[in-house]
């Protein structure tokens, strides 16, 4: 069933941080990704400084974006939904949410190390790789969870 | 708060006020149906504006980084994609504003829409070129102007479409 809602006033401060900051980590999470694409055929310092690059843009804009897009979908779901009978979408994105801010958190653990092996020569473009993977994964939730936001499936 | 029954001519099935209390049936839908037409309209509306506010980030991270000769073959990857999520956003969003009868084109929120797209799109225009001149090697990065007002002009963008003042 699909439901078109006109929202209370006061929901739509929360939707909008929510969705402020599901744009932000989408983003980040987006630049990180094609730092990294061009860590893998960059060579010597460049290769470092990409990683580097990415590891940074993760830290503090992905996470911290993170942080306020789920903050915003507990707020807007306590205005919204008591708890029980939620609807599959609202489900959709809690099974979304957790596992992609994993990703994240494992994404910038591993550009971390990767930068800072590269930067001393030793080899982490593996790390690097992985990290470009798990990162890729979190985007593709997050256009599920676009999807399951928009459509609101039952 | 406003409705008007021709919304109700356009998706019967469709229900007004808080899902978790909502008690309606409907019937299977077929892959055309209606509802579906507008669940993809705003999916691919939303997706499109995910697609360039990712575009911008790339182009802050850019700028932020000092646009080096490392970074700047990014700028050949967010050209493309910030004309597409821009596109799309727009296409998506006036086909929605016809397909739904209680939006029309002319309504305040849709107009103020469209002029903070068409700031986003000039300033976005010159940030996508201009990065992509720094891939060429044939410049440096825009201003830092050019950022915030792209930027300013899709947050204004965002809180248009959450608020919808006149709707």
């Amino acid at each position: 069933m699909t439901f078109l809602l006109i929202r209370p006033d006061s929901w739509n401060f929360p939707l909008f941080v929510h969705v402020a900051g599901a744009m932000v980590v989408t983003a980040a999470v987006v630049a990180a990704i094609g730092a990294l694409v061009l860590a893998w055929r960059a060579t010597g310092e460049h290769g470092a400084a990409l990683t580097r690059f990415a590891f940074r843009t993760l830290l503090f804009a992905g996470i911290p974006a993170w942080f306020v897009m789920r903050i915003g979908a507990e707020w807007i779901y306590s205005k919204e939904y008591s708890g029980d009978n939620d609807p599959s979408w609202v489900g959709i994105g809690y099974a979304i949410a957790e596992p992609s801010g994993l990703l994240i958190l494992i994404a910038t653990i591993l550009t971390y190390l990767g930068a800072r092996r590269l930067r001393s020569g030793g080899g982490g473009g593996g790390m690097a790789k992985v990290a470009t993977v798990l990162a890729t994964i979190a985007v593709a939730f997050f256009v599920v969870a676009i999807w399951a936001m928009t459509t609101k499936p039952s | 708060m406003c409705w008007s029954a021709s919304w109700r001519d356009d998706y019967p099935q469709l229900v007004w006020g808080n899902p978790s209390a909502a008690t309606v049936t409907t019937p299977a839908l077929g892959p055309y149906d209606l509802p579906r037409m507008y669940d993809t309209l705003l999916f691919l509306h939303v997706l499109g504006a995910f697609l360039l506010v990712a575009m911008l980030g790339v182009f802050w991270a850019m700028y932020l980084a000092g646009a080096p000769e490392w970074i700047a073959p990014l700028g050949n990857l967010a050209f493309p994609l910030w004309g597409l999520g821009s596109i799309a956003v727009l296409v998506f969003g006036i086909w929605l504003s016809f397909d739904v009868s209680v939006y029309n084109v002319y309504d305040g929120w849709i107009l103020i829409a469209i002029v903070l797209w068409l700031v986003q799109g000039a300033f976005g225009s010159k940030l996508s070129q201009g990065y992509k001149n720094v891939a060429s090697g044939v410049g440096g990065p825009p201003a830092l102007s050019a950022h915030l007002i792209a930027s300013g002009a899709v947050l204004l963008l965002l809180i248009d479409m959450v608020w919808k003042p006149g709707a």
